[in-house]
């Protein structure tokens, strides 16, 4: 199980927060964003325990993935 | 450098936040209030703004920013910005700087309004009459962003 959150546009769209199941051997954010519409790699950032993580990163049980959209700003 | 950053769910006071900002020594004191406008760019009354943030790196990113006034000859800096529902005229942030002369508090200010501006974790919803629209910085928050870049590189 990991959980797998959303922000701003994404929140509204899919949901703030889903929990989901995983493969033992976990499953890669590429893989994670092809579960959802709206997360093109190109604009949208992951997040894996609050570090920045690349499209090969496994993720494994327990993990937080984090979705975020381009920032707004302040 | 003292460092002090907030993230305010509920409104907050900026006269209260200047008054209550010191630091030893300082000669000069700039802050900056940043309001909600009750209109979008293109003339729609807005209802309410929505500052989505995440619960642990919007707070980071804050403390980040603030950290970058470093580059100047500031004794401390207060950031305070709101989260969540934020009303027409209600303060969305405050950014304050103290140094012992002036130059350096208004540079402070005004690069960490622009880092503000395009680096700080904020997902922004204009609520109106007419819908709701999600805002992205645009190319001016960027070049006034960029504007820093050769006069204090990182």
């Amino acid at each position: 199980m990991a959980k797998i959150a959303f922000y701003g546009k994404l929140a509204e769209l899919i949901g703030r927060e889903v929990e989901i199941d995983l493969p033992a051997q976990g499953c890669t954010i590429a893989a994670l964003r092809s579960r959802f519409d709206g997360l093109d790699p190109a604009t949208v950032c992951a997040c894996v325990n609050d570090a920045t993580a690349g499209e090969d990163h496994v993720v494994t049980q327990g993990d937080r993935v984090d979705f975020l959209p381009p920032l707004s700003g302040g | 450098m003292r460092i002090e950053t907030r993230l305010a769910e509920n409104p907050f006071r900026p006269d209260q936040e200047l008054t209550s900002f010191a630091a030893d020594g300082a000669g000069a004191v700039v802050s900056f209030t940043g309001l909600a406008r009750d209109e979008t760019e293109a003339g729609a009354k807005v209802e309410r703004l929505f500052l989505d943030h995440h619960p642990r790196l919007t707070e980071q990113s804050l403390n980040d920013i603030a950290a970058s006034a470093a580059r100047f000859d500031v004794a401390a800096i207060r950031i305070v910005h709101r989260c969540g529902a934020v009303a027409p005229g209600e303060a969305i942030v405050f950014v304050a700087a103290a140094a012992r002369h002036r130059r350096a508090a208004f540079e402070a200010v005004d690069c960490l309004m622009d880092a503000l501006k395009t680096d700080a974790v904020f997902w922004k919803r204009e609520d109106g009459v007419d819908g709701t629209r999600w805002i992205e910085p645009t190319e001016t928050d960027r070049a006034d962003k960029a504007r820093w870049s050769d006069h204090c590189p990182d």
